[in-house]
């Protein structure tokens, strides 16, 4: 292979500035999108919710579950976070269609949630999910580049009140 | 037992909550939050990112730790904000023992908020989870002072 030329090299230093300068547009142009679906709540997902949580015991009995339904049902709202999309929208691993960022590694790592509780759930009520891509960005991290995507999620009652909202970090890296 | 909040000395240390959470665990909180990202079910493709195993979900740490301040609250009590971040990987049937302390109490008008510090270990003593929780009671003065000691 002949031995690169000053154009050569000229041009892939002006490639690697393009890259970075690009990175960012593309996030850019994707921060702030926002999708918006409906969801009634049906009693036996809250049971199955508890069930999977580890509170399994007494779930028919009427008292207890409700006592319950007051104490945990805050996070109850994480079923409602993942957006039912086709499966093959998904990126290959699986994550949740909000992490279908270009340039943002392949796997994710660790990644954080602020939950906001203004309500308990009401079994039976028809409940509006908004979530909106809020910011992506890169840090350096000991063993490369890491990408942190921010989704917000708020959930809405039929009078449009806020009854709960999520702030979640995505950590990916390649 | 029951006291004025105004009494108790802080940190107050709540009783740990000890979990294992099992494979059949794991996949039915994927199952019901509809988190179908591969790591939490197939071992093989977490395997290739790196992972001993499954790994156990964010969510359900947090729901581990919701469920240690939940059980705790009085009656009254409701938790209005839980921040947790993932530190590293937890797996299938490894012991996690979750600790939580009451740090601030505070009156705010007609509801007292209540301030807590959470961190979750794994039985190796790796950090897994650090949280943050507010909770809010509402005209209620008294609350059990179940601690860990």
């Amino acid at each position: 292979m002949d031995n690169p030329t000053i154009e050569d090299s000229c041009k892939n230093i002006r490639d690697f500035e393009f890259k970075k300068s690009l990175k960012p547009k593309i996030w850019e142009n994707l921060i702030g999108h926002e999708t918006s679906r409906y969801h009634t709540v049906h009693p036996r997902e809250i049971r199955r919710f508890l069930n999977s949580i580890g509170e399994c015991s007494d779930l028919h009995n009427t008292e207890k579950y409700s006592q319950r339904m007051q104490r945990i049902s805050v996070l109850f709202y994480q079923t409602l976070i993942f957006d039912d999309v086709d499966l093959r929208t998904l990126p290959p691993d699986g994550s949740p269609i909000e992490l279908v960022i270009p340039n943002t590694g392949s796997r994710s790592v660790g990644g954080s949630s602020n939950f906001s509780i203004i309500r308990t759930v009401i079994p039976g009520e028809t409940l509006r999910i908004r979530s909106k891509l809020k910011d992506v960005y890169s840090k350096m991290g000991a063993s490369g580049e890491l990408y942190f995507i921010l989704v917000e999620t708020k959930i809405e009652d039929q009078c449009e009140a806020l009854v709960a909202s999520e702030l979640a970090t995505y950590i990916r890296r390649d | 037992m029951t006291c004025d909040l105004l009494d108790i000395d802080l940190p107050l240390a709540l009783p740990d909550l000890v979990e294992t959470p099992s494979r059949e665990q794991i996949f039915m909180f994927s199952a019901v939050t509809w988190n179908r990202h591969k790591i939490h079910y197939s071992d093989v493709h977490a395997k290739s990112e790196g992972h001993r195993d499954i790994v156990v979900q964010r969510g359900l740490l947090g729901n581990f730790l919701a469920r240690q301040i939940g059980s705790w609250l009085p009656e009254k009590g409701h938790i209005r904000q839980l921040n947790w971040r993932v530190i590293d990987s937890a797996y299938p049937n490894e012991k996690l023992v979750c600790k939580t302390e009451l740090t601030s109490i505070k009156q705010v008008d007609h509801s007292i908020c209540l301030s807590f510090s959470s961190k979750i270990f794994a039985e190796d003593s790796r950090l897994i989870v650090k949280g943050h929780a507010e909770a809010e009671l509402r005209q209620c003065n008294t609350m059990s002072t179940n601690s860990a000691n």
